[in-house]
């Protein structure tokens, strides 16, 4: 049978054998891949119809002319439509968009309609041209989709090369839709003829079809590593960095300093009687006082500081560029912050006090969790002394802690 | 152009699409550069293997034969070694070798008897069927191993199905060889059938690569954002879902379940005396004696700095406090790391009421049991006040 093909019919059946491979590993995808399931369940819509497009695609061209063909063709067409509304139906979901039933109403209207008048004689010129046209609008609107998302959220460098494929395909569609509908006759015999041209067109089809999947792939691999990144670097519960990632960055800071010979200071802070917090109030509202202390922090700090939560109620921050006698005042407005701006919870308020460790990176010839003993110890003295104020560190940590 | 060449080069075209993406994973999307490299030399390899077998009749068989099934050849086993790197399995680098000689020297011999091409088709279809089902089984147990059974299921069944499908060419080349071994550029039925499905297996095998590294993105994802990072246990967020699972089972089966609340004594006085470092290392190792007494389908969670939250399904009275027991004595018995010099905690216990009672009011009632087992001196296990119910009624 597949030796009786003609070689543009053969593209056609493999796109539509490859298109249905497809939607079988999306629907199994949608297995896995949990928050996008919706996504990936719509994208196995639009592989399987497409492959349903190009089996009436391949039946039109073994059908008479023009009876049935005209009628298979149009059967092809509206599936391979529909699949392309599935298509970004799915990557409206993928991106968080609520999706425009007006725009794949009028779409569907337009392909219908089109369709109906393709079947009149001479008609097949206008199905083609508002077909193509339909699809282009449809890869353009995705295409800016993907790129707003993929510059916005995903934070890409060349955010316009993941929707490259649309592009292409969208600019394909709107030169063959464009050309059907200005030069009537030159679409009349399109596809049905065996000639270089048409191989090598559906064979481009049959690349494109395939790059549409390794796109949506790329996509969704592109989020997880990115979402993958923040989550590993960030603290769950107030979005402040995490303890490996202010490691990371005291590490890189140390390293900085070295060549630069800039200080730096190291400000450990401990809410007071937290554990009572919770206690009283429970874990809910501990974790509101967490938040509500990261806010502070980050309100408090300069842009170019590293805040991280340490542990459970302990903060930690990286003041670049800062000498201990710059970075004290900081310190001391942050501590008053917090007792200014206690934590609202019901009609009145509880009432919030920290107490806070500073230590200036002594030079050189100091490692990472030297400087953090002695933040450490700072932070210490300032609970032992009664809590609520800031202490900072000499740099032997056993010395006398100079008192603010 | 037959129809069979005709799919060929659109296998080429789609192969070297797949090795431009994992080319485009692994140097621009950060999937390990090792990996990637596997599967897009796999891919250029089936590419260059198809197109000399669309030389066929026009360059000398040695090249369109043997060098093209060999490299076909080569390609399952490269993707299967990058399967193994990707899963950190042991690399089978001496099987893929004795794999591929085989294959050679069955090719080889072809190539001088030609009137035997059931062995070359048989002897190019055994290796790939025992590549592909070793790989499927390998993955298996690895991603099974992870804890992503539906990844393991999605990954290994294609990858299975595909091994019997050559297994099959095998039997048939076997069985009926004037028809199933005849060389590929001959245009039958068969033949026709076997390029398209190793068009195929071509794109399939890609995408369940594809499917395999995202499906562990999730899993790694669901890990990170549901376990504490410090000690690997489960946090207090991916808690409530557990505890809302159980009160259905209580509901449908009438399985009791029963919570733990457990502190560490003076833990405070721990950090502040010797550090945070010291305090961290102490609840590592307090996680992993916990888990040690804790049985297999119990859950355990760190739900604050120094508290830990047990939950034992399908648990009465009575083993929840067995099992509280333990826990505390194991700790007593723990050996610490220095400073550190001996830990206890304090346990509350509550069992659940009734299949109506939420799992936060259980949960509270344990706590007010830790409470009080804090207020009566710690180092103890206390069970949840039996007279709460009545007070609960009145």
């Amino acid at each position: 049978m597949l030796a009786s093909l003609t070689p543009t019919e053969v593209a056609f059946v493999m796109a539509g054998l490859m298109q249905a491979v497809a939607a079988l590993l999306w629907l199994v995808g949608g297995l896995i891949l949990g928050d996008t399931q919706r996504a990936a369940l719509q994208w196995a819509g639009y592989a399987g119809a497409s492959a349903l497009s190009f089996v009436f695609l391949v039946a039109a061209m073994q059908a008479p002319e023009p009876a049935p063909a005209e009628a298979l063709r149009a059967v092809g067409n509206i599936a391979g439509v529909l699949g392309i509304m599935a298509l970004q139906r799915g990557i409206w979901a993928f991106i968080g968009r609520p999706p425009s039933v007006r725009g794949h109403a009028i779409a569907l209207a337009a392909v219908l309609t089109a369709s109906w008048i393709g079947l009149e004689p001479g008609g097949g010129p206008v199905r083609v041209g508002v077909n193509s046209l339909v699809q282009a609008a449809m890869g353009i609107g995705m295409a800016l989709d993907l790129h707003r998302h993929a510059r916005d959220r995903l934070r890409l460098r060349r955010p316009w090369v993941l929707p490259l494929p649309l592009v292409l395909a969208s600019a394909a569609f709107a030169l063959r839709g464009a050309r059907a509908l200005l030069v009537p006759g030159a679409v009349t015999a399109e596809m049905t003829v065996h000639s270089g041209l048409n191989i090598g067109s559906s064979f481009a089809y049959v690349v494109l079809s395939l790059s549409f999947h390794a796109m949506l792939m790329a996509l969704v691999i592109i989020r997880l590593v990115s979402d993958l990144r923040r989550l590993s670097r960030r603290d769950g519960l107030t979005g402040l960095l995490n303890r490996r990632a202010l490691e990371d960055e005291l590490a890189q800071q140390i390293q900085r300093s070295r060549r630069t010979r800039e200080p730096f200071c190291v400000l450990m802070l401990d809410a007071d009687h937290f554990k009572q917090v919770n206690d009283r109030y429970g874990h809910a509202v501990g974790d509101l006082a967490l938040k509500h202390l990261a806010r502070l922090l980050r309100a408090r700090m300069r842009e170019i500081d590293r805040v991280a939560r340490f542990g459970g109620e302990e903060f930690l921050v990286l003041l670049p560029g800062l000498a201990l006698a710059d970075a004290l005042p900081l310190a001391e407005r942050l501590r008053q912050s917090v007792v200014a701006e206690p934590l609202a919870h019901g009609d009145g308020a509880i009432p919030m006090s920290v107490s806070i460790g500073m230590a200036e990176w002594a030079g050189p010839e100091e490692e990472a969790s030297r400087v953090l003993v002695r933040a450490d110890a700072a932070l210490y003295e300032a609970k032992r002394r009664g809590r609520d104020r800031v202490a900072s560190a000499g740099l032997d940590p056993e010395s006398e802690f100079a008192p603010i | 152009m037959t129809s069979i060449q005709t799919v060929l080069l659109l296998i080429v075209l789609q192969q070297g699409l797949c090795a431009a993406s994992w080319w485009v994973g692994g140097w621009r999307l950060g999937l390990p550069k090792q990996v990637s490299a596997h599967w897009m030399i796999a891919c250029v390899a089936t590419a260059i293997g198809l197109t000399l077998v669309l030389q066929r009749g026009v360059w000398p068989g040695f090249v369109t034969l043997v060098l093209a099934n060999l490299l076909i050849m080569f390609a399952f086993v490269t993707m299967r070694r990058g399967i193994q790197v990707f899963l950190r399995l042991p690399i089978t680098d001496a099987e893929h070798a004795v794999l591929l000689g085989v294959d050679a020297l069955l090719l080889l011999g072809f190539v001088t008897i030609t009137d035997h091409s059931v062995i070359a088709v048989v002897g190019a279809s055994i290796p790939i069927a025992w590549t592909l089902l070793r790989a499927a089984v390998e993955s298996y147990t690895a991603l099974r191993r992870e804890g992503s059974l539906a990844t393991a299921r999605a990954v290994a069944t294609p990858l299975g199905l595909l091994g019997l499908l050559f297994a099959a060419r095998a039997v048939a080349g076997t069985l009926i060889p004037q028809v199933a071994a005849r060389p590929l550029n001959d245009a039958n039925a068969f033949n026709a059938g076997v390029v398209l499905a190793f068009m195929l297996v071509g794109l399939m095998l890609n995408l369940v690569l594809a499917l395999m590294v995202v499906g562990r993105l999730v899993s790694r994802l669901q890990n990170l954002s549901e376990r504490d990072a410090l000690t690997g246990l489960l946090n207090r967020r991916a808690l409530a879902p557990l505890m809302q699972r159980e009160a259905g089972r209580m509901r449908r089966r009438g399985e009791v379940y029963a919570l733990l609340m457990i502190d560490v004594d003076h833990f405070k006085a721990l950090n502040d005396r010797h550090g945070h470092a010291a305090g961290d290392a102490a609840l590592v190792t307090l996680a992993r004696v916990l888990r040690d007494a804790a049985r297999e389908a119990d859950q355990i969670a760190r739900v604050g700095g120094e508290e830990f939250c047990m939950l034992l399904p399908s648990s009465d009275l009575e083993g929840a406090m067995r099992l509280a027991e333990r826990a505390h004595a194991a700790v007593r018995a723990a050996a610490w790391e220095a400073p550190v010099q001996g830990l206890t905690i304090s346990v509350g216990v509550a069992v659940a009421h009734s299949a109506d009672e939420p799992p936060q009011a259980v949960l509270e009632r344990a706590d007010r049991a830790l409470y009080r087992a804090k207020q009566s001196g710690r180092d103890r296990v206390v069970l949840d006040d039996p007279s709460g119910l009545a007070l609960g009624a009145a």
